[in-house]
């Protein structure tokens, strides 16, 4: 089981996350970004660690 | 199963939860070893036109080039005319099956001599002018009103030869007469290419483009992966390991190797870098091949003045891997060419954009950092041959 873990504090919403993971990293209202924990579930190790990598900001991370 | 934990919630989380193992997104061990220090660049390198016209003649001059691929003049008598940087080169294929280049400028009052490409089948091209003749070596063999001219100016009159040698697959020119011979001007990038085997490989499309930047500019814009994740967010992301780029320089010469996303993890770290990483050589000073494992693309900035930059790309692929079939294969193909063509067209976006700030009071400079270096290092090259 993962664990993820977002940083928004540190986030610029460069949305690299989104593309990687569509429908469960998005963008709110203040750019920045959070998770679709439902749609989250069923998301594999390599899609959230894809998106760790791609984040510029180092903001997310995946604990496995 | 997957726990989320978002930042709005992390009272719920810590993130030093024992037991568990960070993917860390901090600096990579390639990130920490770069090989040049950060550094600056005066913007006015990109927009000075006495220094571009001293870099046309002390480095484009000065160089090889890749210019067309062999297959285009691949029978005796074939001719394919190459015009960039303001020169116009004719490439014959002899019946030896050697080939030869000549400057296409009739010797007579400078008209241009051929146009085009083809099968010259007499083996003779006319000048469309006064009828001055020349065989497919760029010798006159032929001069209408002959006696009227002074004899001493028509003996072993021809066009100016340019370099040419074949190699790779390709033709490449050069109008420097000191300068190695080709392989040895590659030197280590010669030995990288080497492995694919290239001559065994197709060039199945092709594409040009126009682009308002200077041509170091462009250069600059396809030797690192920095701009990956922000220029081609939906696009390369997906197929490279932007961030495990190991950058390698090979004066005047550089290249890096980049895992290629879910394949090179399958097939593990090869010995053999070429056949699991996709290798990106640049060929200093102005052309690329960017080498997957059984494909590549290869592109070349001919530079046109010192704000415009023709950008010549080409798809150049091997025989289908084992197991593939010749349909499937030319099916990959295709789409790997409208994905490069996408990937060009963000850069293209990027790149004409400096048109609008190129003369900005507000541009002065440009940093490199160190994930950086091969552009630090080709600027370095630049500036070493202009002096």
């Amino acid at each position: 089981m993962a664990k993820v873990h977002v940083e928004r504090s540190t986030c610029e919403g460069y949305g690299n996350c989104v593309s990687a993971c569509p429908g469960i990293f998005d963008l709110d209202d203040e750019g920045l970004v959070v998770l679709d924990a439902d749609a989250a579930e069923s998301a594999s190790l390599d899609d959230l660690t894809r998106a760790a990598y791609d984040c510029p900001t180092s903001s997310i991370t995946v604990f496995e | 199963m997957t726990d989320i934990v978002t930042g709005k919630a992390q009272g719920d989380f810590d993130p030093s939860s024992a037991g568990m193992t960070p993917y860390s997104a901090a600096m990579t061990p390639e990130e920490k070893q770069y090989p040049l220090d950060p550094a600056v660049r005066d913007a006015e390198v990109y927009r000075d036109p006495g220094r571009f016209r001293s870099e046309m003649d002390k480095i484009l001059f000065e160089a090889w080039f890749p210019v067309h691929p062999s297959a285009d003049i691949a029978e005796p008598k074939d001719y394919v005319v190459w015009e960039q940087m303001g020169q116009s080169v004719v490439i014959t294929r002899l019946a030896d099956s050697s080939v030869t280049a000549w400057h296409n400028v009739c010797q007579h009052r400078g008209a241009r001599l051929v146009d085009g490409s083809g099968n010259c089948r007499i083996g003779k091209f006319k000048c469309p002018w006064h009828g001055f003749v020349y065989n497919l070596e760029g010798e006159v063999t032929s001069v209408p009103l002959r006696e009227a001219f002074d004899e001493r100016e028509l003996t072993g009159l021809r066009t100016p030869k340019v370099r040419v040698e074949e190699w790779g697959g390709w033709i490449w020119l050069s109008f420097a007469d000191r300068i190695p011979a080709l392989r040895q001007y590659l030197g280590t990038i010669g030995d990288e290419l080497d492995g694919y085997n290239l001559e065994s490989f197709t060039t199945i499309y092709r594409a040009g483009v126009r682009l308002k930047a200077n041509w170091k500019i462009v250069m600059d814009a396809f030797n690192e992966t920095w701009h990956v994740p922000f220029t081609h967010r939906n696009t390369l992301t997906g197929i490279v390991m932007w961030r495990h780029a190991v950058l390698k320089i090979a004066e005047p010469h550089t290249w890096m190797t980049i895992p290629i996303r879910g394949f090179t993890e399958r097939v593990g770290q090869h010995e053999d870098h070429r056949k699991s990483h996709l290798c990106h050589y640049l060929v200093f000073p102005n052309t690329i091949f960017s080498c997957f494992p059984t494909h590549l693309q290869m592109w070349s900035a001919w530079p046109i003045s010192p704000d415009e930059t023709q950008l010549c790309a080409y798809e150049v692929v091997g025989p289908p891997p084992p197991g593939q079939s010749a349909e499937k294969w030319a099916a990959h193909n295709e789409r790997d060419w409208q994905h490069f063509q996408d990937v060009l067209t963000e850069d293209s976006e990027v790149i004409n954009d400096f048109a609008r700030v190129i003369n900005s009071r507000g541009y002065t400079r440009n940093m490199f950092s160190t994930a950086e270096s091969r552009l630090t290092s080709f600027h370095q090259q630049v500036d070493k041959m202009l002096r």
